[in-house]
C-alpha cells in the first residue's frame, strides 16, 4: 500500500475513456476530460486518457481534441476480433490495473456508467485505494492535517440535501465516479495533437464467464433527458392516465422531453427508464416543469440543479414550492388543456408534426 | 444441495437521516432491510426452492441489525450471521467488502452469492463488485433467468447492449434488484417463527480483522465535512386563472428563449 512519501510518485490525472456500444465516445468521459484538464492545469500535471476499442483508432480524435490530453494511451484489435469490442471485466481489469501502477496517476476519474461503476469498483479493491461513488464536484484543497492538493469530492448524501466532502489522502490513486451529465462538455480544440501511445495485451486470461450462445442486441431504451433544455416532469399528483397523456403533448409542443417520479412510473403512466432522481437520471434542464410532484429528496436529488424549476400543484404546502422558483397552485386537470390551448397559439404545429412525432 | 449467502443492509427507510459533528451518520427513525437486498433474497429463495439447499444471510451493522436478518428468516432464510463491532463504525465501502469476504470465508464455501445491487443510503453500489474482485469469484449482473447444471450456473443477463446466456463454475455471485423480482410476502406462520429466532453475531476478533483496519481508521476515504446544501430559488407564487398563470409561464418561457415555434 502506498504510504504519504510516495505522493510526489503519483502525479497526473487519469481519465478512463469509454467507447460507448463501439460506436460513439461516452458523453461522460467527454466530460471528464474537460474537467481533468481544470485540475491538471491547476496542479501543472497531465492528463492520461485510457481507453480501448475495437478498431479504436476511429474514436481517438474526438477524444484529444476534448479537454486537450496529453496522452492518449489505448488498446485496440482490429475487428472482427472482438476481445476489446465491449468491456470485459476478466481483461479490462488487469490491463487498467497494469496501466495504473506503471503510469501512477494522483487521480482516476470514471463516468458512471455500467463499466464505468464496475471498473472503477474493483480497480480500487485492486489497487487497495478509496473510491466516491456519484460525484457532483471535484476540487483542488489543502488541508491542514492531510496536507497540499487533495482532491475534494462532493458527494451528494442523504437525498441531496447535504454535500458530504471526501478525501482519499494517505492511499493512491483517488478514484472517484462522476454520472454522465453532471459537468459540461469542454468545447473542442481541434487543433490540439496528443500523444498517441497503442499498448499492446499481454496474453488474456482464460475467462470464467463464457458465453454459451451468440449475444443478441438488447436495445437500452434510448433518453436524451441529459441532453434536454426543457423536461417535463410528472407526479402522482398528476391523478390519471390520461391527464399523463396531456403531459406528452406538452412536452411535444415544448421539444421537451418527459419524466416522471418512480411513483408515476408504478401507476403505470410512464416507464421506468423515464425516472428522475436518486435511482434515475440526474439531470439539469434550463426549465424543468413539476407537474404534481410532492418533491421528495428520493425525486429532487435528480432535478434541484435545474436551471429554473417551475412546479405546478394542488398542495401549495408540498416541498416542491421550496426549491421552485415559479410555483403554480392549481387543478392540473384544469390548468393543463389550458396551457396547451394557450401555447397552440404561439407553437406552430402544423411544421412541429411534420418534424417529430406527436404522441398518441 | 446449493449452500448460498445473502447480503442483507439495514437500511433508515427514509432519506431523513442526521449526521453528527462528525460526519458519522445517525440512524433514526424506522429503519428496513434495503430493497435490492430482498430482491437478493427472493432470488436466492426461488434458487433453494429449485435445488435444495440453505440460505445464509450476512449483514454488517450495528445491534439492531439483526432485525433485518430475522425478517429475512420471516421470508424464508435458514441462518443470519451479524457482524456488529463497534469498532466497525465509519466502515467506508472497501472496509465493509473486506469484511464480508471474511465473513463468507469464514462461514462458506458458498456455492452462490446474492447481494443487492445498491443499497438506498450510500447508493455506492461498490460492495458486489469488490466482493467479487477480493474474492476472485465472478460477478453477474443484471440476470432474468438462473439454472444450476453440474456445478454450473446458466445465467441468461442483460450486459451493456446485449443479452447473453452465460455459463460459468459455482461459486458465482450475482447482484438483484427491482427489476429482478417481486419480493414474496411473509407468512404468517414464519413470521411467528423468526420472532423466536436468533441470529449469529460475531465481532472483528473472531474474523481475524485487525481493528486498525476497520472504522475510519481503516478506510482509504475519509469525510472531511459535511455541508447542507443552500439554493437560491425565486420561490415566487404565480396568481391568477389558469388562463392567465398558464400565461405567464409561456411569457417565461419566451423571455428565457425556449419557445421555439
Amino acid at each position: 500500500m502506498p504510504k504519504k512519501d510516495d505522493r510526489p510518485r503519483f502525479k497526473d490525472i487519469c481519465v478512463f475513456v469509454e467507447i460507448k456500444d463501439h460506436e460513439t465516445v461516452h458523453p461522460g468521459s467527454l466530460e471528464l476530460l474537460g474537467k481533468a484538464r481544470e485540475i491538471a492545469d491547476k496542479l501543472s500535471q497531465r492528463v492520461l486518457a485510457f481507453t480501448f476499442g475495437m478498431d479504436c483508432g476511429q474514436y481517438l480524435d474526438e477524444i484529444q481534441c476534448h479537454g486537450r490530453p496529453d496522452t492518449i494511451f489505448y488498446y485496440s484489435t482490429p475487428g472482427p476480433d472482438k476481445t476489446f469490442k465491449h468491456y470485459n471485466e476478466e481483461i479490462i481489469v488487469p490491463l487498467f490495473k497494469e496501466f495504473l501502477q506503471q503510469h501512477k496517476p494522483a487521480i482516476v476519474l470514471l463516468a458512471a456508467t455500467e463499466a464505468g461503476r464496475d471498473l472503477a469498483a474493483r480497480i480500487a479493491a485492486e489497487l487497495d485505494t478509496g473510491l466516491t461513488a456519484d460525484c457532483t464536484d471535484v476540487t483542488i484543497e489543502d488541508h491542514p492535517a492531510y496536507g497540499k492538493n487533495l482532491l475534494v469530492m462532493a458527494k451528494p448524501a442523504f437525498g441531496g440535501n447535504f454535500v458530504a466532502s471526501i478525501i482519499c489522502p494517505t492511499r493512491y490513486p483517488t478514484m472517484c465516479t462522476v454520472r454522465p451529465g453532471t459537468f459540461r462538455r469542454p468545447s473542442p480544440a481541434t487543433d490540439h495533437k496528443a500523444e498517441m501511445v497503442q499498448l499492446t495485451p499481454p496474453p488474456l486470461p482464460k475467462l470464467l464467464v463464457s458465453l454459451l450462445t451468440d449475444p443478441t442486441r438488447y436495445s437500452v431504451p434510448g433518453s436524451k433527458l441529459e441532453e434536454a433544455d426543457i423536461i417535463v416532469a410528472g407526479g402522482n399528483g398528476v391523478g390519471s392516465q390520461e391527464t399523463f397523456k396531456l403531459l406528452e403533448k406538452l412536452a411535444f409542443m415544448l421539444r421537451a422531453e418527459v419524466a416522471a417520479t418512480r411513483v408515476a412510473v408504478f401507476n403505470g403512466w410512464a416507464s421506468e427508464d423515464k425516472i428522475i432522481g436518486q435511482t434515475g437520471h440526474i439531470v439539469h434542464p434550463k426549465l424543468y416543469l413539476a407537474f404534481g410532484i410532492s418533491g421528495q429528496i428520493q425525486h429532487t436529488t435528480g432535478m434541484n440543479e435545474s436551471g429554473i424549476i417551475v412546479a405546478i400543484n394542488n398542495d401549495a404546502n408540498a416541498p416542491i414550492h421550496e426549491i421552485a422558483d415559479y410555483s403554480i397552485i392549481t387543478d392540473i386537470k384544469t390548468f393543463l388543456p389550458n396551457l396547451i390551448k394557450e401555447l397552440e397559439k404561439f407553437v406552430n404545429l402544423r411544421f412541429r408534426k411534420a418534424n417529430f412525432s406527436e404522441p398518441k | 444441495m446449493v449452500n448460498i449467502a445473502v447480503l442483507v443492509k439495514q437500511v433508515p427507510a427514509s432519506q431523513s437521516v442526521k449526521m453528527d459533528k462528525n460526519g458519522m451518520l445517525v440512524r433514526e427513525g424506522d429503519l428496513i432491510v434495503n430493497p435490492d437486498d430482498l430482491a437478493a433474497l427472493e432470488s436466492a429463495l426461488r434458487i433453494k426452492e429449485i435445488y435444495g439447499g440453505q440460505i445464509t444471510t450476512v449483514s454488517m451493522g450495528p445491534p439492531q441489525a439483526k432485525d433485518a436478518l430475522l425478517e429475512a428468516k420471516a421470508m424464508g432464510a435458514d441462518k443470519g450471521i451479524l457482524i456488529s463491532d463497534p469498532k466497525l463504525k465509519g466502515s467506508d465501502t472497501w472496509v465493509t467488502t473486506k469484511v464480508l469476504a471474511a465473513c463468507l470465508k469464514r462461514f462458506g464455501p458458498f456455492d452462490l452469492i446474492f447481494a443487492g445491487v445498491e443499497a438506498i443510503d450510500g447508493n455506492t453500489a461498490h460492495v458486489p463488485y469488490q466482493v467479487s474482485q477480493a474474492m476472485k469469484i465472478p460477478l453477474i449482473t443484471q440476470f432474468h433467468a438462473l439454472k444450476i447444471e453440474h456445478n454450473r450456473l446458466i445465467a441468461n443477463r442483460i450486459k451493456g447492449h446485449e443479452s447473453q446466456q452465460t455459463q460459468t463454475a459455482l461459486p458465482v455471485i450475482l447482484t438483484a434488484n427491482k427489476q429482478t423480482n417481486r419480493p414474496r410476502y411473509y407468512d404468517l406462520q414464519r413470521i411467528k417463527h423468526a420472532f423466536d429466532a436468533s441470529v449469529e453475531t460475531i465481532d472483528l476478533q473472531q474474523l481475524g480483522i485487525d481493528e486498525n483496519d476497520a472504522g475510519v481508521k481503516g478506510s482509504p476515504t475519509q469525510v472531511l465535512k459535511i455541508s447542507q446544501i443552500v439554493r437560491k430559488r425565486e420561490n415566487k407564487r404565480l396568481e391568477g386563472t389558469d388562463k392567465e398563470m398558464g400565461n405567464q409561464l409561456i411569457e417565461l418561457l419566451t423571455r428565457n428563449n425556449l419557445l421555439k415555434t
